[in-house]
């Protein structure tokens, strides 16, 4: 009989209401984060090799190119390897003939690529007039985008610079992480 | 009378729209951005290799000295930085006057702050001076040269040899 009357003397039960508008804000400020951080990076870099890069001050941005790994065991161009290295020699590599090696084939074929597609766009702008579209490209146009491994000696990434120059992709971007 | 009564009543009433498709929207857009964003902080350091060009000679006589542009060049070897200094427009005892070598200092670190404060003063007497030759010998790691880039860029904000070159030679 007690437990009846307190019952009864109970509050009218409410329903509870889920308050989503301050979820709705964070979210929203968290989509619009990241729109932005997405629209402003040039393209996504994937690296499928451990590479340790340095870290360095520099606080440039990148420019998307040919993208070259120098791993401590391996060089790969755009992730499909090209030379190996072994205790500090590229392996298929001959110092006199740089020209036979694997990796200055690689370059020559992407060098051809990116000019075809330079001339291309040249032409398109021109509008067909063939004395504008003879412009000649310049250097800088050619660079090569560098993830190297800090632990890598001079000796291996001086005989792969000299193999991309004589290719024709005489400027390096060096990939560092930033220092924090 | 009636009419305002109408609408004030009207105006009472709750409407409530609905979040939840908004929300389950919001869901998939968050991972699937997060997952296609870009999170790898990494930054670029500009560089090149050595190429053949022809570069006119500057002869004009009685050149201020504010104006004669130096190559700084710094060798990195195993047991210091030996740090000179090239120009056409220099004599060769006035050249001779910037040589300097940097010993490692102990833990096997190079002396990054001194290098810097040498290069410094070259940029100071000859202001123009924007190029470095960076030559590295064979066993130096690539960590200690993007090391020496950093130090010859920059000296406490100010701004050094902003074009670094590395060269080298390699014995096969």
């Amino acid at each position: 009989m007690e437990l009846g009357n307190a019952l009864k003397s109970r509050p009218e039960f409410i329903e509870p209401k889920l308050e989503i508008t301050s979820m709705m804000d964070m979210f929203t400020i968290i989509v619009f984060f990241l729109l932005f951080s997405y629209g402003e990076t040039p393209q996504e870099v994937t690296m499928k090799e451990k590479v340790d890069l340095p870290i360095s001050t520099a606080d440039k941005n990148y420019k998307m190119t040919v993208k070259m790994f120098l791993t401590g065991e391996k060089i790969l161009i755009e992730e499909e390897p090209v030379a190996q290295v072994i205790d500090g020699k590229i392996i298929g590599f001959d110092v006199e003939n740089p020209e036979q090696s694997n990796l200055y084939k690689m370059l020559k074929e992407h060098k051809a690529k990116q000019v075809a597609e330079v001339k291309a766009k040249q032409a398109a702008s021109s509008g067909g007039d063939p004395a504008e579209a003879e412009v000649p490209i310049p250097s800088e146009e050619f660079s090569v985008l560098l993830f190297c491994d800090r632990q890598v000696p001079f000796s291996v990434l001086q005989k792969m610079m000299k193999v991309t120059g004589m290719a024709g992709y005489p400027n390096f971007q060096l990939a560092v992480m930033e220092k924090t | 009378m009636a009419l305002g009564q109408r609408r004030r009543k009207s105006g009472d009433l709750d409407v409530e729209i609905d979040m939840v498709p908004v929300m389950n929207m919001f869901l998939v857009l968050i991972p699937f951005l997060l997952m296609s964003a870009n999170f790898l902080p990494f930054n670029v350091i500009n560089t090149s290799v050595p190429v053949k060009s022809e570069t006119p000679v500057d002869d004009t006589p009685d050149k201020k000295v504010s104006d004669i542009k130096v190559t700084a060049v710094v060798k990195l070897e195993k047991d210091g930085i030996y740090l000179s200094a090239t120009s056409g427009e220099l004599a060769e005892d006035k050249l001779k006057e910037m040589d300097k070598f940097l010993p490692i200092a102990a833990g096997n670190q190079y002396a990054y702050s001194d290098l810097s404060a040498s290069l410094d003063l070259i940029k100071t007497l000859y202001p123009k001076s924007d190029t470095l030759i960076l030559t590295p010998s064979g066993d130096i790691l690539y960590d200690s040269i993007v090391d020496t880039m950093d130090a010859s860029r920059s000296f406490n904000e100010k701004p050094l040899f902003k074009h670094v070159v590395i060269s080298g030679e390699v014995d096969s």
